[in-house]
């Protein structure tokens, strides 16, 4: 009797258990499911700064060819709602998948790139090569390409293992950074439209960068978690380089001092030796340049100034950028390359950001670490007076006055503190009284350096080498400079696209430049050929030949342009609300920055996200580099 | 498969829209009705939907094809009630006529590019994107066909039913190879229980996070440590790689499994077991009794024992069995030389290996079975022979680099809590916790009640986990797909 009781009563239990976990099921796919439905759909990720997958139109073709479901199924997926923060609890989940360790971050190279292909095919060789040397065996596939080619850095050593992207983190497959930025110009008009060409071209852009990936969380920087961009490099890229950077010399003569600094990134100074082999070496490739200069170019060692400070904060550890700091020192270098005492940092009014920086590293990885290990952002401002202006890079006119130090610079943009942006040329008229005026030519590593240069020079040119459309030694030459500066980071001297942009500036038609056009107040809807100050017709005389060859790029030039005056507009209508924003917000370039931080990294500016999407889509008017 | 076909469109379980859109739409209707025909309208119409979610013109293909054995099973039911001999021609019209489009969709650009290898003739070579599940319907339909000539089962009279059969969206893409015989009663009369439902709940679940939690973490490493294709693969990220995929393919296609009895089980069909812990075998031919028993025993039923079986040219049947059992998952040599490689070690096995496995300690037999199984999968991973001879040399150090490399370190230290757990459920835990825990219910209630609230608490915890990995995982394939 008492058996059948226990047993009556374990098969009750059994049934409450049963019911129970069906319940709870039942109750669960349901309430999510209806969550689901009825919860407003997010459009934007604020988190990775994309517009969302949007609910595709339903039409027969589109579902008979199963186009219709899976786009629903990504839109249904993208769009859950609370996404970010389910996001943020996957990138935990994530991270609690095992112990901390380094995670190895491919970056594709995704504008296609000659030397890259080259390179994979000088290891392919490399690999079939019956006998390697014997270093090779114990360096593995890198440097047997340095010993079969001859001293050609290898570059991309196991990229096979490296060129997989997401290491242990399947969220960074579906970054969007790491996503094609813009669909390649077609050949014939990118090589020939000059300017216009020249923003799509290389965008500045981390995967612009010829570069092995980013490592993060085997590194330490400053004592904390850092991701750090490894260096691949190439030789005959670095080569090209210095021959160009001659060629400039040679053609502006004697009567102007050529400098040349590339400048070595974190990789260099802060990456553990075990991991030695997935990173070339900089040094090597700076003195490699180096050595290619001729004509008396005159090379600026800012790697020896930046090796001695490295305990101190002069690169960040979640951006691919140096700090004001490591700016700083590459400044007191370059004095004494010129024949000047550098100020003291004391001289300058040091202010540290409020807000964290997480920067570029983190918008390609997505990983934790990096948010987790934010950086300090702390910039030195000059205390002499300086005047700074705003040029159009197309046409150059003025189009408004640039506070150089942009302090309202916020979230992943936040290195869009100096100068406000890439896509702009600067002007800055000082009044050091030296009278030397320097032409500097950078990407966005001389963001932070230009302004230091305040204190040296008369009056400041910069030139972001990716946006300039016009002949670069007809401008030094029209502007009088007596100073010509080249700065770059390693890695962009080793990229094809910007060195085909000093190549551009070097073999653009030549014509009477512009630098001090009166403010225009309407947009410059005019034909381009005025604003360069002269009749239409005249211009037409001058360089039928080249505009003949250019067609009618020249043309081409306009739309985009007119574009970006009516992005300028729509951005100042949309921050103006914004307690940040100062008056000066007028400034493109600064109001386009955070819009275009779009490929960048989660940028807290919500408001101009949305107003993205027309100005990527059209690819054009690319005020502001998204790697500023 | 993974190479070749890229991303597939499919409606697959592990999917937010499945889980929270379809099933829950599919459960309130299917429940909300009393009978067993609007019920199973419930499911063909669902069924379908779930089929056409990938690439709606397949459904007439499936469609199709449950119709013309349809057909022939009527034809074999006629002809054997009159005892007639035509019988057979049922048979062989549906074994032409499925193996006929299987060899069309999946065998005919490899058979096409070999004739031109071998002959050194340009025939045009051309493939096909393959209708998904195109593998699984067709073994069944085949099995449904066989069964009535040999009178195992009884001939449906009623389409829709036998359309249900074949279309069941539980098993439609990925197996388990179901057989008519199994589901035959099943699917006109189904009798709801409140234990085959929280059945079907826990194994849709342990499914999932199977597939979501260990299989895609896992599967992503293997991909990213087996991906080379510049520098050579060291012999640490060989082995991982390989282990790691072991780890994937298992967990991959056993949880799909596991998600289609979980499902059958919450509508009410009984389907058999598809795994049974095979990485604990200690031989060959045990891992194959334990690893997709749907497709070893149809080989053993509907070829090996039609031909001889071990009675006439066992060697001959072997080999047959074991090429097709390797050239079913793929058109590339390396399913074959994949399913030749089990196929010998079975055969050695029979032979004289047996014994001596029965007579040394069984961890001999572990390990032997664990290598066999990682130079299995090994030749299973590569369709590139190049990468495949690669792979191997790495492996044995045979590359000329250091055997270890940081990334695979990183990435082994990254996940390796996830690592553990796969070798830890590779043996059957859950299994001995939940027969522990089904038999305290009549000893203590307050050790079974703690048991099961820890259960839920668990399986809520897989649910969750899984659905937020879900929302930000792009890399979500199933193996077994395009088999």
């Amino acid at each position: 009797m008492g058996y059948v009781r226990i047993n009556l009563k374990a098969d009750v239990r059994k049934r409450a258990a049963a019911i129970i976990t069906t319940s709870v099921f039942i109750a669960l796919i349901f309430g999510v499911g209806i969550a689901m439905l009825i919860l407003e759909r997010p459009t934007v990720s604020v988190a990775e700064n994309r517009d969302l997958e949007t609910m595709p139109v339903f039409s027969v073709a589109s579902y008979l060819d199963g186009s219709f479901t899976a786009k629903f199924d990504k839109y249904f997926t993208d769009t859950v709602p609370f996404r970010d923060k389910l996001n943020e609890y996957a990138a935990v989940l994530e991270n609690a998948k095992g112990l901390p360790s380094p995670q190895f971050y491919g970056v594709e190279i995704v504008n296609e790139n000659e030397d890259y292909g080259e390179i994979i095919d000088s290891i392919e060789s490399a690999l079939t090569e019956p006998v390697l040397p014997e270093e090779s065996v114990k360096h593995g596939a890198e440097t047997s390409v340095t010993s079969i080619q001859g001293g050609q850095s290898g570059a991309v050593p196991n990229s096979g293992e490296l060129s997989v992207s997401g290491t242990g983190n399947p969220a960074a497959e579906t970054a969007p950074p790491l996503t094609p930025v813009s669909p390649e110009v077609p050949g014939t008009e990118a090589s020939q439209s000059g300017a216009a060409a020249g923003d799509e071209e290389f965008t500045g852009d981390i995967t612009d960068f010829l570069n092995n990936g980013i490592l993060v969380n085997g590194v330490k920087m400053y004592g904390e978690k850092a991701g750090i961009m490894l260096f691949g490099g190439n030789d005959k890229q670095g080569q090209r380089y210095a021959e160009l950077i001659s060629s400039y010399k040679r053609e502006l003569g004697d009567g102007v001092n050529v400098y040349n600094m590339v400048v070595p990134t974190s990789v260099e100074f802060y990456l553990p030796k075990k991991y030695a082999k997935y990173s070339n070496s900089e040094k090597r490739e700076i003195e490699f340049i180096y050595s290619k200069l001729t004509d008396g170019v005159i090379p600026v060692d800012a790697y020896s100034v930046l090796e001695a400070h490295k305990d101190e904060y002069i690169y960040f550890r979640t951006d691919h950028h140096w700090s004001d700091l490591g700016a700083y020192y590459a400044y007191t270098a370059f004095c004494n390359a010129i024949g000047q005492t550098p100020p003291p940092l004391s001289d300058y009014t040091a202010k540290t950001k409020e807000e964290l920086f997480v920067g570029s590293l983190f918008g390609y990885t997505n990983d934790i670490t990096l948010k987790n290990n934010p950086d300090t952002f702390t910039y030195y401002m000059t205390k002499s007076p300086f005047k700074g202006e705003t040029y159009n890079y197309r046409t150059l006119t003025l189009t408004e006055a640039n506070p150089i130090y942009h302090e309202y610079a916020t979230g992943s943009a936040m290195y869009g503190m100096f100068l406000g942006s890439d896509g702009i040329h600067v002007k800055i008229t000082t009044s050091a009284g030296t009278g030397r005026k320097i032409v500097m030519f950078k990407e966005s590593y001389g963001n932070a350096f230009a302004p230091y240069l305040i204190d040296s020079f008369d009056e400041i040119y910069v030139i972001d080498i990716r946006y300039f459309g016009k002949n670069a030694v007809q401008y030094i030459k029209d502007v009088g400079a007596t100073d010509v500066l080249f700065i770059n980071n390693v890695f962009a001297a080793n990229t094809s696209k910007l060195i085909d942009g000093i190549e551009r500036l070097l073999i653009s038609p030549t014509g009477t430049v512009i630098v001090t056009a009166p403010p225009e107040t309407t947009p410059a809807v005019s034909d381009s050929s005025d604003v360069q100050g002269l009749p239409v017709g005249q211009v037409s005389q001058t360089q039928k030949t080249q505009q003949a060859q250019q067609g009618q790029q020249t043309q081409q030039t306009q739309p985009p342009q007119t574009q970006q005056n009516q992005q300028v507009k729509t951005t100042v209508q949309q921050t103006g609300t914004a307690p940040a924003a100062p008056v000066a917000s007028a400034d493109p370039a600064v109001t386009a920055a955070p819009v275009q931080t779009t490929q960048t990294a989660p940028a807290v500016t919500a408001p101009p996200v949305t107003s993205a999407k027309p100005q990527t889509e059209t690819g054009s008017a690319n005020a502001a580099s998204p790697a500023q | 498969m993974r190479q070749k076909y890229g991303e597939v469109l499919a409606l697959v379980f592990s999917d937010l829209l499945f889980i929270y859109m379809f099933l829950p739409l599919c459960l309130a209707l299917y429940y909300f009705f009393p009978d067993t025909a609007y019920r199973n309208s419930v499911l063909i119409i669902f069924s379908l939907a779930f089929y056409s979610f990938g690439e709606p013109v397949w459904v007439l293909l499936l469609i199709g094809s449950a119709l013309v054995d349809y057909l022939n099973g009527l034809f074999i039911a006629r002809c054997r009630k009159r005892r007639s001999r035509a019988a057979v021609l049922g048979v062989i019209m549906s074994l032409v006529i499925n193996l006929g489009v299987l060899i069309l969709f999946k065998y005919s650009g490899f058979i096409m590019e070999n004739i031109n290898l071998a002959t050194g003739l340009s025939l045009p070579v051309k493939y096909f994107t393959l209708p998904i599940g195109i593998s699984f319907y067709t073994f069944q339909t085949i099995s449904y066909t066989v069964d009535v000539y040999c009178g195992r089962a009884r001939v449906q009279r009623n389409f829709f039913d036998f359309l249900l059969y074949v279309s069941l969206f539980f098993q439609l893409v990925a197996g388990p190879i179901v057989r008519y015989t199994t589901v035959a009663s099943e699917i006109s009369r189904r009798r709801f229980s409140v234990f085959d439902m929280s059945r079907g709940v826990e194994r849709f679940i342990f499914g999932l996070g199977k597939k979501v939690i260990i299989a895609n973490s896992l599967g992503s490493i293997a991909d990213e440590l087996l991906t080379f294709e510049i520098a050579p693969v060291s012999t640490a990220a060989a082995w991982a790689g390989i282990i790691m995929f072991s780890f994937q393919i298992y967990y991959d296609f056993s949880g799909y499994s596991d998600m289609a009895i979980g499902l059958g089980l919450m509508f009410g069909f009984h389907f058999e077991e598809n795994f049974n812990y095979p990485y604990i075998s200690k031989s060959a031919s045990e891992f194959w009794r334990r690893w997709h028993i749907s497709l070893g025993s149809f080989f053993r039923d509907y070829v090996y024992i039609p031909m001889g079986g071990n009675r006439r040219h066992q060697v001959l049947n072997l080999a047959v069995v074991w090429f097709l059992t390797g050239f079913w998952h793929g058109a590339s040599w390396n399913y074959i030389f994949w399913g030749l490689f089990w196929g010998f070690l079975v055969a050695i096995e029979k032979l004289f290996l047996r014994k001596v496995l029965d007579k040394i300690p069984s961890l001999f037999g572990h390990l032997y079975l664990l290598a066999a199984a990682a130079a299995g999968w090994t030749l299973f991973y590569f369709e590139d022979l190049g990468k495949l001879k690669q792979c191997f040399f790495g492996m044995f150090g045979r590359n000329g680099i250091p055997i270890s490399d940081e990334i695979t370190m990183s990435l082994i230290k990254g996940s390796c809590f996830v690592i553990i757990a796969a070798a830890v459920f590779s043996c059957p835990v859950c299994r001995i916790f939940s027969e522990k825990t089904e038999a305290l219910a009549s000893k203590s209630a307050f050790a079974y009640t703690w048991a099961k609230i820890a259960e839920n608490i668990v399986l809520v915890g897989i649910l969750a986990v899984s659905s937020v990995l879900l929302v930000k995982q792009s890399y979500n394939p199933f193996l077994y797909f395009r088999y």
